[in-house]
């Protein structure tokens, strides 16, 4: 197929920018580690260089590709080669979660969090095979386009208006909130002040040039990301073996690693430290068989600490500490009963095998204690691997500011290759994933442990220091050497930690910091986009104004851009409970409320209008139902004190696998009752179907 | 084009392109994009939840790890890659072969 002159020449433009920009962001980055190395530039220094440089020159593509016309504000103008948007989907698609959080759930949960690794990349298959060709086809604006479109009419294009909606708001939350946790790590601002900065970095590109902005952002923000993903990791893997090869190598460090957890399970200090804390479990057991008892002994023993402490004349700060104490006890009998439980619970989670974690490479080892949520045998903990894999693959393939991304690429052949693309770079990263949470573990079992406390690497301090939450390591048996059960380790660490832990640096942990940065800001632009274009394009000019001229057009979308953000960014500073299930809990929703409306008014031409909108309905009220009835933040949400009862064991995170095939059943059976779709949509919807001359 | 109906009529349409090949290789493309799909789809169901499925009874050694666990981390994500690629490269035959090239 011969590619007209003009797209060459565009191609090879595009080629020598961000090779250029790629050579420029290496270049800063030595520059700034020789300032380092040589005129001890302070991290603070580092932090802030790398959040303003990078900020900046997002900002900088925004007002470059500021813009005014709606195919360039909605689709980018529709030009944006296959291989290009396909980075640009990456950088959509990867989000803080995947970053920053991905590495984490590896270590904590070994092969269990194998089932992000391939929900997150097996969805792209889906999204290739049965949505992205067919929607580049049809070629309009939003995915509620393609639902007014295909299902004739406006009730099914608001459905997913409001669905769109909730799904990219619940997830942009998330986003903003990373946003703001990474940019007061950087800086050391406020996490209120990190959320609006970030909250700039993200306006100012979206806000000028629409999606054609955002891509060109995107693409830059890939390369950062990717960069600062993989160097750490190379390193990492250079250092335990000598080859900066982590993929080829970390089966060997599996192996060493496997063999050190049997090591550590039969360890007798191991076992001090785990009776330890099994102890203290034991003590708030005794008192929560009688709170009130108990209570009264604690405030009396606390009292006479202080009355003793002034009878003898203690230093004032002696007095002072015991005063304090006394007024942290519990003031009730509820308070100190949740206090306790809470803290019984926190002793026994640690006073566990392996601190807790899994053996790394057993797949569905099943987990015989804890709470009916945590409890689960091999068998049901197989069924929620599986059920996992399968909702995060049917919910990426149906997410809304992904799917729309296939709009701007110029034919129906290059959004096919674009896929393809897409996936090379995401995998790209999901692959190195696993490889740095075994490199991370090694270091931390085989090297880590057993050494003398006083020879504790740096950066153990350094992040305690950050955050005593996402790192604390104490002597728990006093034989001054370090045991595993003696770390607490949270899983947003070790992405962040890895320069450190691989000598490397500061200014690599800077880089890391802004390639999550990008991760972040890259997904939020994408999802502010969609929730404004589906207000705006789709509810005000659609079915509102259809009048109105296109430039209105586009400054009402940007209008309503702006409040979404605010409003996201509210939410977000107000530090939303559980903010890492809402996450994943999207794409349950994502996959129950568009998979099977999008996916069979594309293959079945015989599905209908009241079909659809049922099956929207309905699959996203089954998904987020079960939500409500069985995740614990959200029964407190909505008062549900029925008893809690898991179907088939199943978690409420992958509600998907009951709301996909309602929304499959649903339409499957109301459109064999329902008066087919019009003449002129059947054939509107065959020819969808075959690529054609698709340039406008 | 006409039959996409009203609801397009008022926004520049660059989805307009009526099909340039005769319908009975019309139906011939819809048919062998079918059973491509359908294959590449029975190739993806069987690397993602056929094989993990077993992951736990597939402990021979690959390379270090054990090979369920090999599966899960990036036996699946390359064929998942391949199905991509090979859907993309095939039906640009497909394509051609009903001669729907798609330049103007």
């Amino acid at each position: 197929m011969a590619v007209p002159p003009q797209d060459a020449r565009f191609r090879s433009q595009l080629d020598r920018i961000y090779l250029a920009f790629a050579l420029a962001f290496v270049t800063f980055v030595v520059l700034l580690g020789l300032a380092e190395a040589v005129a001890g530039l302070s991290k603070r220094w580092i932090g802030f260089s790398f959040l303003l440089l990078t900020v900046l020159l997002y900002a900088g593509i925004g007002i470059l590709s500021r813009t005014t016309d709606p195919a360039e504000y909605y689709v980018a103008g529709r030009r944006v080669p296959a291989f290009y948007n396909g980075m640009a989907t990456a950088a959509d698609w990867m989000s803080a979660a995947s970053f920053i959080g991905m590495a984490g759930t590896l270590y904590l949960s070994g092969f269990g969090g194998l089932a992000y690794v391939m929900g997150w990349t097996g969805g792209y298959c889906l999204m290739a095979l049965l949505l992205a060709p067919y929607l580049r086809k049809f070629g309009q604006y939003t995915i509620p386009d393609f639902l007014g479109a295909r299902y004739e009419g406006h009730l099914p294009r608001l459905i997913g208006v409001a669905c769109a909606i909730l799904v990219s708001f619940m997830y942009l939350v998330a986003q903003i909130y990373g946003v703001g946790l990474i940019t007061a790590r950087l800086t050391g601002l406020p996490f209120e002040v990190g959320v609006f900065v970030g909250l700039g970095g993200i306006l100012v590109c979206s806000f000028l040039g629409g999606m054609r902005a955002v891509t060109w952002t995107q693409v830059a923000q890939y390369i950062v990301l990717i960069l600062a993903y993989l160097v750490p990791v190379c390193w990492l893997a250079a250092k335990q073996t000598g080859l900066p090869l982590p993929l080829v190598v970390y089966g060997v460090q599996l192996e060493k690693v496997s063999e050190r957890e049997q090591q550590l399970k039969i360890d007798p200090r191991e076992k001090e430290v785990i009776a330890t804390f099994q102890g203290r479990a034991d003590a708030y057991a005794r008192r929560l068989e009688n709170v009130p008892a108990a209570l009264e002994a604690e405030v009396d023993a606390a009292k006479a600490r202080v009355a003793r402490l002034k009878h003898t004349n203690a230093p004032q700060s002696e007095i002072h500490a015991a005063e304090r104490a006394l007024a942290q006890l519990p003031h009730n009998e509820a308070e100190a009963r949740r206090m306790w439980e809470a803290e019984k619970a926190a002793n026994e989670a640690r006073a566990r095998p392996l601190a807790g974690m899994p053996e790394h490479a057993v797949p569905f080892a099943g987990e015989p204690d804890g709470d009916p949520l945590a409890r689960s045998s091999p068998e049901s903990s197989r069924r929620n691997f599986l059920a996992l894999v399968f909702c995060l693959m049917v919910g990426s393939a149906a997410l809304p500011h992904v799917l729309t991304r296939y709009y701007t690429t110029p034919s129906v052949r290059e959004a096919r290759a674009s896929v393809a693309w897409s996936l090379f770079f995401i995998v790209l990263l999901y692959v190195t994933a696993p490889a740095l949470a075994v490199l991370v573990k090694y270091e931390i079992f085989n090297v880590l442990v057993g050494t003398p406390f006083d020879r504790l690497p740096a950066w153990i301090a350094n992040w305690s220091k950050v955050d005593p939450g996402l790192l604390s390591v104490q002597d728990v048996n006093g034989d001054g050497i370090f045991q595993l059960g003696e770390m607490k380790i949270g899983g947003d660490i070790i992405m962040l930690a890895t320069p450190e832990i691989a000598g490397l640096p500061y200014v690599i942990a800077g880089m890391v910091a802004a390639g999550g940065l990008a991760a972040a800001l890259s997904t939020a632009d994408g999802l502010l986009l969609t929730i404004s274009n589906a207000l705006s394009h789709d509810t005000y000019y659609r079915v509102i104004s259809p009048g109105a001229g296109t430039a209105r057009r586009v400054t009402i979308s940007k209008a309503l851009l702006l409040v979404v953000a605010l409003a996201a960014a509210a939410v977000a500073a107000h530090k939303p409970a559980d903010i890492l299930f809402l996450v994943s809990a999207t794409f349950s929703l994502a996959a129950s409320a568009f998979f099977p409306a999008l996916v069979l008014g594309i293959f079945w031409k015989r599905a209908t209008r009241v079909a659809a909108c049922w099956g929207m309905v309905l699959g996203l009220a089954t998904a987020a139902s079960y939500m409500v009835l069985t995740q614990p933040w959200l029964r407190r949400v909505f008062r549900i004190d029925a008893p809690l009862e898991l179907w088939w064991d199943l978690h409420p995170v992958s509600a998907g696998v009951l709301g996909v095939p309602v929304g499959f059943a649903t339409i499957v059976l109301l459109s064999l009752f329902t008066r087919a779709p019009s003449a002129e949509t059947q054939a509107a919807l065959v020819s969808w179907r075959y690529p054609g001359q698709t340039r406008g | 084009m006409q039959a996409q109906g009203r609801l397009q009529a008022d926004i520049p349409n660059d989805a307009a392109a009526s099909p340039s090949a005769p319908a009975p290789a019309l139906a011939r493309h819809w048919r062998r994009t079918r059973v491509l799909t359908a294959v590449l789809l029975l190739v993806w169901f069987g690397a993602s939840f056929v094989t993990v499925f077993f992951a736990a009874e597939l402990r021979q050694r690959f390379f270090g790890w054990p090979l369920g666990f090999w599966i899960a981390s990036q036996g699946a994500l390359l064929v998942f890659l391949l199905v991509v690629v090979v859907y993309a490269w095939a039906m640009g035959r497909i394509d051609a072969a009903s001669g729907l090239g798609e330049e103007p």
